[in-house]
């Protein structure tokens, strides 16, 4: 029922209110009373739904969440590692390539392996993980960034850089000679 | 209060951040408790203004997969204010309904269910008591601006800041309208002959609203 009050739900004129102004007054303890009756009324709707409404909705909504939904309920606590982007076949990967490096370098030089990460490593992950951060992504990065990733390596793996820019920027995860 | 209404405790309040995260990442235990936490206000919501059970049933999972949607694609953006924005996409649904049904009527519940609610007052005796039947015809006659605020406020369960936030309106103008509301139910439910037991008669009334504002 339109009561003079503008149906924009944004903006209502002031005549309009003048207008609501000719009801009857309501006490305090008759506003009380109200508002506890609408509350009711409220709980009452809420519990009219059919049961199983939580169930339905879920089953409705599952895909919208995508399939991340069940790929973490069949793994479990796996992700909670906090490292779920690095698949455990990637991570050996990466693993056999950080030591190819490593040897590379001792071999050039009886020395430890030079750090070559320098995006600013998260806080807590220990200095092996962040140079296979940085060897994952050269390995995963276009062959148009490669060259820009080479070249911020430093003098330490000066024959790595050689081999792979020989080897047009890619790089055989699979083969310690491809790293080589 | 009824379903922890905007008001919610302030553990649920702390969790919801967490719960958010937990269910764009695809936790199902998250994306669970915000169904179970929720679910039954957007549905209340819905089947106020619809009238139908399972109109409303559709409108709730039709409201949790856009917000399961924006979750996982990051697009949910309003820090502190998901219940304002859940409800916003509520209030959405709804009046696309509304316009939907007024092009091909859809029927009434029947609202027996409701309608064998017990009526408790606040006393706990029945004095003062409002029927609940007579109060949900009489908010079918409000206007569509009205109805919103009574609803977000009693069947969505939002805090006026809260739905400051969703109609973009200063707090002090929803709470006037809030109880001019009130008073047009109050006068709705007079004018069909139904009152409280122990409701005052409009003199009455008058002097006490006197004595109560002084």
């Amino acid at each position: 029922m339109d009561d003079g009050v503008a149906m924009n739900h944004t903006h209502e004129s002031e005549p309009n209110l003048r207008l609501a102004d000719d009801l009857p007054a309501l006490s305090e303890r008759e506003a009380r009373l109200m508002e506890d009756a609408l509350d009711r009324l409220g709980t009452a709707e809420g519990r009219s739904a059919p049961s199983g409404l939580t169930e339905r909705v879920l089953a409705a909504t599952r895909s919208h969440l995508g399939p991340r939904v069940a790929a973490r309920i069949d793994r479990g606590g796996a992700a909670a590692a906090g490292r779920a982007w690095l698949t455990p076949l990637r991570a050996a990967a990466a693993l056999a390539l950080a030591a190819t490096v490593g040897i590379a370098v001792m071999a050039a030089r009886s020395e430890p392996p030079a750090r070559v990460a320098r995006a600013e490593p998260p806080p807590g992950v220990p200095q092996f993980e962040r140079d296979i951060e940085l060897w994952v992504a050269i390995a995963d990065a276009p062959a148009g960034d490669l060259a820009a990733q080479l070249s911020t390596l430093s003098a330490d793996t000066a024959a790595l850089r050689d081999n792979l820019a020989a080897n047009s920027g890619t790089v055989d995860l699979w083969s310690e000679e491809g790293a080589m | 209060m009824a379903h922890g209404q905007g008001r919610e405790p302030g553990d649920e309040a702390d969790s919801l951040p967490a719960l958010l995260e937990g269910a764009s990442r695809g936790d199902d235990t998250a994306w669970r408790e915000l169904i179970e936490r929720y679910g039954r206000r957007v549905f209340a919501l819905a089947k106020s203004r619809c009238r139908n059970a399972d109109v409303a049933d559709e409108i709730t999972q039709s409201v949790f997969a856009t917000v399961a949607t924006k979750l996982r694609q990051g697009l949910y953006t309003e820090k502190g204010r998901f219940e304002s924005w859940l409800f916003r996409v509520t209030m959405n649904r709804v009046r696309d309904e509304v316009r939907r049904v007024r092009r091909q009527p859809v029927a009434p519940d029947s609202g027996a269910a409701l309608e064998r609610e017990p009526d408790r007052g606040a006393g706990g005796t029945g004095a003062g008591a409002i029927d609940l039947g007579a109060l949900r015809r009489a908010m079918e006659e409000l206007s569509e601006t009205d109805r919103d605020i009574v609803e977000l406020r009693h069947h969505a369960g939002l805090s006026f800041k809260q739905m400051s936030d969703l109609l973009d309106e200063p707090v002090g103008t929803l709470l006037a309208r809030h109880h001019r509301a009130l008073r047009k139910l109050r006068e709705i439910m007079e004018r069909e002959g139904v009152r409280g037991e122990g409701a005052p008669e409009r003199g009455e009334r008058a002097a006490a609203a006197e004595r109560d504002h002084g």
